[in-house]
C-alpha cells in the first residue's frame, strides 16, 4: 500500500507472477538408466497459450510431456501447475489431461462413454454427463457418432474423439503427444486448423495447450511460442517468427528451416535462404560462388550456391518470371549473393552440430 | 482340374482325421446306451438303464463331487495368481523377469508323472508344511498347470492391448482401482473366462497328478481308471465317460469362441 509506484517501476523485467502461469518446470532432469532424456529444463508457460515442444525424436520432447502428466517421476526438479507443486502427483490428481499418440481410447465402450470416463469418475451426475458428452462431441463436429465403438472410426475421427474425451473436463492444461503423427498429410493439415478452432473456442474457460511435434512446420503455423529440445535440452524458447528468423544455436537454425550457416573471421552466423538476393553479375558487394545444385519445387527453386570463400548457402526464388526450364539450366553458373546485415543472426559457438 | 482333385482329396484326408480323433469316443457314447453289459458290436440293444444305475453309483458320485471340487477351487486359484503374474509381467520390468516367464511356463511342459512325484514327495515330507494327501493336495497340484493356461491367455491379451489405455485411464482422473475395474478388468475379461474354462476341463480330467497327490479319495478320472481295470461296472465307467466327454466339449467350445477377435483387441 505504502509503495505503489515500485510494481509499476520495472514491468517488463518481472517473471510472470506464478498464478498466472499454468505450467511451470524448474530444473527437470530425467534419466532412464545411463541415457539422459531430459537435462535440467525449465519452462514457464503462462495460461491460455499454445505452446509446443519441437525436436527430433530421442530429444526429450515427449519425455517432458510424460513428466508434466504424471506418468514419469523426475530425478530432479520441480513442476508446478497453476502455481501448485505436483511434482509427486499422482496422473489422476492432476489438472492436465493428455492426447495420446495412438489415441488410447477404451474398445470396449462406446465414443459417448469413452468422452464421458473422465466424467464418470469424478461422479458427475448422469444428466450433466449427457449434456457435457453432447456438447464437445459438437465442438469436433461428430455429433452423430456417440453409439459407435473405436474400431469403427476413421483415423481421423478418432483422433477428434481422444481430443473430445480430454477437452470435456476442461482441464487447465491440454497435452497433445505427436496427435497427428498417424494421419496422412491432407487429413494433418486439415486438423492443424481443428486444433487452433478448437482452441479459440475453448479459450473462454482457458486451455493452455501443451503440443509435442517433431514437423517444423506444425510447430511454426500453431504455437504461440515454441522450445526447441536437442539431446534433452532445451535450445531455444520463443515465439515462430524469433525462433525462425534469430536461431540462437546452429542446431535450431538447421531444425527449424534450412542449415544455412557461415564461418567468417572466426565467428559463425546464419542467414534464412529466402533473405538473399541471387545476382548473375559479379560486380558489387557480397559473397562470389557457383551454382552447385537446383532443386525446382514448383512454387519456387532453391539454389544450392558454394561459395569461393568457403561455405554453402541454399538461396530460395521465387519462381516470378524464371521458368523450370531456366532455373534448371542455371546449374554451374557463377553468382553473386547479397543480404542485409540486419538479417544475419550471428549463432553461439558450442557443442551442438 | 487339378485344384480340383487337390480339394477333394484333401477333404477326404481331413475327414479321415476326424474319424480317426473322434471315432473311439462316438463308440464310448454308443456303448453308454448298450443293454448288454458285455462289449461287443454291434450293441446288444438300446437301453437308458445304466444311466439310472450310474446316477445312484455312490462312488462315482463321490468322485464326481471331488473333481468338480477340486476342479473349481484350482481354477480360482489359477485365476488369481494367473492373473496377477500376467500383469507383473506384461506391464513392469523388473530383474529377472524372463526367469520368471520361463518358470511360470515350464510347468505344462514338464511331464505329469515328474510334477506328481515331485509334490508327492513334497507331500510326504510331513514336518515341513504339515499337509496330509487330501482334496488340497489334488488342488494344489492341478493348480500347478492351471495357472499357466490363464497366464498363458491373458499375457497373449495384455501383449495385443495398449499399455497407453491404463495410462488414459489415470490420466482422465481414474484412480488404480477404478482403472482395473473400468478398463484392466473388461478388456481382459473374456481372456479370463476363456482360461478358466481350459483349466477347469484339464483339471476335470487330470489322472496322472492326481494318481501321486491324492490319498484314499478317488476323482472322477482316477475312479474310471479303477473300474476299467478291475473290469466291473464296465456299462456305468460307459455311462461316466458319456457324460465326461460332454463336460468337456461345452467350455472348450465356448472358450475358443470367446478367444476369438471380439473387437477387444488392438488392430493394426
Amino acid at each position: 500500500m505504502a509503495t505503489p509506484a515500485l510494481a509499476d517501476s520495472e514491468p517488463a523485467a518481472h517473471p510472470v507472477p506464478a498464478a498466472e502461469l499454468d505450467v511451470r518446470l524448474d530444473g527437470i532432469r530425467k534419466t532412464y538408466g545411463d541415457v539422459v532424456a531430459v537435462d535440467r529444463v525449465d519452462l514457464e508457460i503462462p495460461a491460455g497459450e499454445f505452446f509446443t515442444l519441437l525436436g527430433p525424436s530421442g530429444s526429450g520432447k515427449t519425455t517432458t510431456l510424460r513428466l508434466i502428466a504424471g506418468f514419469e517421476r523426475p530425478d530432479e526438479g520441480h513442476i508446478e501447475l497453476a502455481g501448485a507443486d505436483v511434482t509427486n502427483r499422482a496422473p489422476y490428481e492432476r489438472d492436465v489431461n493428455t492426447v495420446f499418440q495412438d489415441y488410447a481410447l477404451f474398445p470396449h465402450m462406446t465414443v459417448a462413454e469413452n468422452v464421458a470416463y473422465g466424467l464418470r469418475v469424478k461422479r458427475v451426475p448422469r444428466a450433466e454427463r449427457k449434456r457435457r458428452v453432447e456438447e464437445i462431441l459438437k465442438v469436433v463436429r461428430l455429433p452423430e457418432l456417440g453409439d459407435r465403438k473405436p474400431v469403427q472410426l476413421s483415423g481421423g475421427q478418432r483422433q477428434r474423439i481422444a481430443l473430445a474425451r480430454s477437452l470435456v473436463n476442461t482441464p487447465k492444461v491440454l497435452l497433445l503427444d505427436e496427435p497427428l503423427g498417424a494421419l496422412d498429410l491432407k487429413l494433418r493439415q486439415e486438423m492443424q486448423i481443428e486444433l487452433k478452432r478448437i482452441q479459440r473456442e475453448v479459450s473462454d474457460v482457458g486451455i493452455t495447450f501443451v503440443y509435442v511435434t517433431h514437423d517444423q512446420e506444425e510447430a511454426l503455423t500453431m504455437s504461440d511460442r515454441l522450445a526447441v529440445f536437442n539431446k534433452g535440452r532445451i535450445e531455444q524458447i520463443g515465439a515462430p517468427a524469433e525462433v525462425y528468423e534469430c536461431p540462437a544455436t546452429e542446431f535450431v537454425a538447421g531444425f527449424v528451416g534450412v542449415s544455412n550457416v557461415l564461418e567468417r573471421d572466426g565467428k559463425k552466423f546464419t542467414v534464412r535462404p529466402e533473405k538473399i538476393r541471387m545476382q548473375f553479375d559479379e560486380a558489387g558487394d557480397g559473397e562470389l560462388g557457383r551454382i552447385r545444385d537446383v532443386v525446382y519445387v514448383g512454387m519456387f527453386t532453391r539454389y544450392i550456391v558454394e561459395l569461393d570463400s568457403g561455405g554453402e548457402l541454399t538461396v530460395v526464388r521465387q519462381n516470378l518470371e524464371t521458368s523450370s526450364q531456366e532455373a534448371l539450366e542455371s546449374r554451374g553458373k557463377r553468382v553473386r549473393l547479397e543480404w542485409r546485415p540486419e538479417h544475419t543472426f550471428e549463432i553461439e559457438r558450442g557443442g551442438n552440430e | 482340374m487339378e485344384a480340383r482333385a487337390t480339394r477333394v482329396s484333401l477333404g477326404v484326408w481331413t475327414l479321415l482325421v476326424v474319424l480317426f480323433l473322434w471315432l473311439p469316443l462316438v463308440l464310448i457314447c454308443v456303448y453308454a446306451f448298450n443293454s448288454s453289459n458285455i462289449q461287443s458290436w454291434p450293441i446288444a440293444g438300446f437301453s437308458t438303464k445304466w444311466f439310472h444305475a450310474a446316477w445312484h453309483n455312490e462312488e462315482a458320485r463321490s468322485a464326481l463331487v471331488l473333481s468338480l471340487k477340486a476342479g473349481a477351487i484350482a481354477t480360482v486359484i489359477a485365476l488369481v495368481l494367473g492373473t496377477a503374474a500376467a500383469t507383473a509381467v506384461s506391464r513392469f520390468r523388473f530383474f529377472g523377469r524372463d526367469a520368471v516367464t520361463f518358470l511360470l511356463v515350464l510347468p505344462i511342459a514338464l511331464p505329469g508323472v515328474v510334477t506328481g512325484i515331485a509334490l508327492n514327495s513334497f507331500f510326504n515330507n510331513n514336518p515341513v508344511h504339515g499337509l496330509s494327501p487330501s482334496l488340497w493336495t489334488i488342488v494344489i497340484g492341478h493348480a500347478t498347470f492351471c495357472i499357466v493356461v490363464v497366464y498363458n491367455n491373458v499375457v497373449a491379451r495384455l501383449r495385443r492391448t495398449q499399455t497407453s489405455l491404463t495410462e488414459a485411464s489415470m490420466d482422465l482422473g481414474a484412480d488404480g482401482w477404478q482403472t482395473f475395474r473400468f478398463v484392466t478388468f473388461p478388456v481382459i475379461s473374456t481372456a479370463l473366462v476363456a482360461g478358466a474354462l481350459l483349466a477347469f476341463a484339464l483339471s476335470f480330467d487330470e489322472v496322472i497328478v492326481t494318481t501321486f497327490t491324492a490319498g484314499a479319495q478317488n476323482t472322477l478320472p482316477i475312479w474310471i481308471l479303477g473300474n476299467l481295470r478291475l473290469g466291473q461296472q464296465l456299462p456305468q465307467v460307459n455311462v461316466v465317460v458319456f457324460f465326461v466327454i460332454v463336460m468337456t466339449v461345452l467350455p472348450v467350445t465356448v472358450a475358443q469362441r470367446l478367444t476369438r477377435d471380439t473387437g477387444i483387441l488392438r488392430r493394426r
